[in-house]
């Protein structure tokens, strides 16, 4: 599977990546790799192949304080709040979209699901386009599986 | 003492009275005030009591004043809850600055007040419950009263109860006001529409008799619906904290509680007698007083509702947040006025609302949402 390598200090990738670089390994992930068809550690509801009747018990959105921003207890732990997108970074897999973080670095849109991909896709963009602070949550291996903009 | 202001004698004995006992509310000549008594009847729409079913509560309002004074500090369960545990006083006016209250309403001279404390009561809901101060729903009291409730039979001279109003809002759902403004003459007809314009309550909650249990619903949902008895001065209420200071009995009436106050040892209610009575039509009554926890007789008498389900277009309103999780269809949006609503569907078209609203949401274009339960099934974006 495809990459982005991971740089200090951040860097823009897609101009300067090349073939030879996406084929690299990646960087030891801090579990096991996932292959792009497991689905997330948790909650419960979420370990199935996704359907619309499993979809309705996925996460719900966070609450937002006054200022919009999420809160609740439930996200302290897999959640990174009110960070910037400022890359966006595919290859030619259909769920091979990355996006550096800033100040973190380079994240893997969760593959597993082809729309799931897309959707998350579609709001990191968002945020790229208009500088919007986003908070997302991890999975185990460290993928963003949720994303708010 | 002019026979055509009768009130004014009326009221100047209410006053003394008040005087006597220190003065606890103030009594002003109101709108009410100046009606005849048979117009003020016309405005109590709930069968009044019976005597002997007075006597037989000899002692309640005592005890509902200790139990309420009692729930402070108790713990509350509810996910939405602003806390753990109840406050000494809570007004769903003033909740960290926003107001999940409607505005005041008039039921005009008909008996119908069972119907506005009902919708008050689940117009609250749908907004306290959605953190959406700005839903500013209006639903139809003319469709609850003068269809769902003449169908069982009950009148403007008759009254109602809110057990039957609160299961038609279950069953059959009222519309909005502009699908059938009211008029207290009942005249006008519902649009034919009304199934595609529709609040349903759910998860009615029967808290008549526990002030406790009505306390963590308000706190937890939102206002209830509540009856009590109406004697002579109430009608001349201006201002503090209500307790009747005379045994004639006017009749019955029905109206929304939306909050309290343990220090004072009142509840705070939302009456539907236009603005020019009460406190801006809003009034105090201390715990207790005038069976407003348990009316009495058999039927139960406060109840309320944990969510409000709405099929409907809402006004055309801001996307402020956007959510998705890597499952095939998850979608959420958090438009303005509403709180976050499901992206109806399944992937597909998961991904075409999302692709409308990323749109809006970075543009600050408004869209128009329709709503279908708590699923955004429908989305207009215009430029």
């Amino acid at each position: 599977m495809a990459t982005p390598v991971a740089r200090k200090p951040r860097k823009a990738v897609p101009a300067t990546v090349t073939a030879a670089e996406a084929a690299q390994a990646p960087p030891a992930p801090a579990t096991a790799e996932a292959g792009p068809d497991t689905p997330p550690p948790a909650p419960a509801a979420m370990m199935a192949a996704a359907t619309t009747a499993q979809d309705m018990l996925a996460p719900a959105p966070p609450s937002l304080d006054e200022q919009g921003i999420a809160i609740g207890d439930g996200l302290t732990v897999g959640w990174v709040h009110h960070r910037m997108i400022t890359h966006l970074w595919s290859y030619d897999a259909v769920t091979g979209v990355w996006v550096w973080v800033d100040g973190i670095g380079w994240k893997r849109l969760s593959p597993v699901s082809e729309h799931g991909h897309s959707h998350l896709c579609l709001l990191a963009t968002l945020a790229t386009d208009r500088n919007l602070p986003v908070d997302y949550h991890e999975d185990a291996a460290g993928r963003i599986d949720q994303l708010l903009v | 003492m002019s026979p055509e202001r009768p009130h004014i004698a009326e009221l100047a004995a209410v006053r003394s009275t008040l005087a006597e006992r220190g003065n606890p509310w103030q009594a002003a000549e109101t709108r009410m005030s100046r009606l005849p008594e048979d117009w003020r009847a016309a405005r109590l729409g709930v069968p009044a009591p019976t005597s002997d079913e007075i006597a037989e509560r000899a002692g309640q309002p005592e005890s509902m004043a200790a139990a309420a004074r009692g729930a402070a500090g108790q713990s509350v369960s509810a996910l939405g809850a602003p806390s753990a545990s109840l406050p000494s006083a809570f007004d769903l006016r003033d909740v960290g600055g926003r107001s999940y209250v409607t505005g005041i309403r008039d039921q005009g001279g008909c008996g119908s007040c069972v119907a506005f404390g009902t919708l008050a009561s689940m117009e609250s809901t749908a907004s306290y419950t959605r953190g959406a101060p700005g839903l500013a729903l209006n639903l139809s009291e003319a469709h609850l009263y003068f269809v769902h409730a003449k169908a069982r039979g009950y009148t403007c001279a008759s009254g109602s109860w809110p057990d039957d109003l609160y299961s038609d809002c279950v069953t059959k759902g009222v519309t909005f006001e502009d699908y059938y403004p009211y008029s207290d003459a009942g005249t006008g007809a519902v649009n034919a529409d009304w199934p595609n314009r529709l609040a349903k309550a759910v998860g009615t909650a029967n808290l008549t008799g526990n002030p406790a249990a009505i306390k963590q619903h308000i706190y937890s949902y939102g206002g209830v619906v509540a009856c009590f008895v109406v004697y002579n001065d109430f009608f001349h209420y201006r201002s503090g904290v209500y307790r009747h200071t005379t045994e004639d009995v006017a009749g019955g009436h029905c109206v929304a509680l939306i909050g309290w106050d343990d220090a004072a040892g009142c509840w705070l209610g939302k009456n539907s007698w236009g603005t020019g009575w009460g406190d801006g039509g809003f009034f105090r009554i201390a715990y207790g007083d005038s069976f407003i926890e348990d009316y009495p007789g058999t039927r139960p008498t406060v109840f309320g509702c944990t969510s409000v389900t709405l099929r409907a277009w809402l006004p055309a309103q801001r996307t402020l947040r956007l959510f998705a999780t890597a499952n095939d269809a998850n979608g959420w949006a958090y438009l303005e006025n509403y709180g976050w609503a499901h992206l109806a569907g399944g992937a597909h078209t998961t991904t075409n609302k999302l692709a409308e609203l990323t749109h809006a949401r970075g543009t600050g274009h408004q869209v128009s949402p329709f709503i279908n339960g708590a699923e955004l099934s429908s989305v207009l974006v215009a430029d």
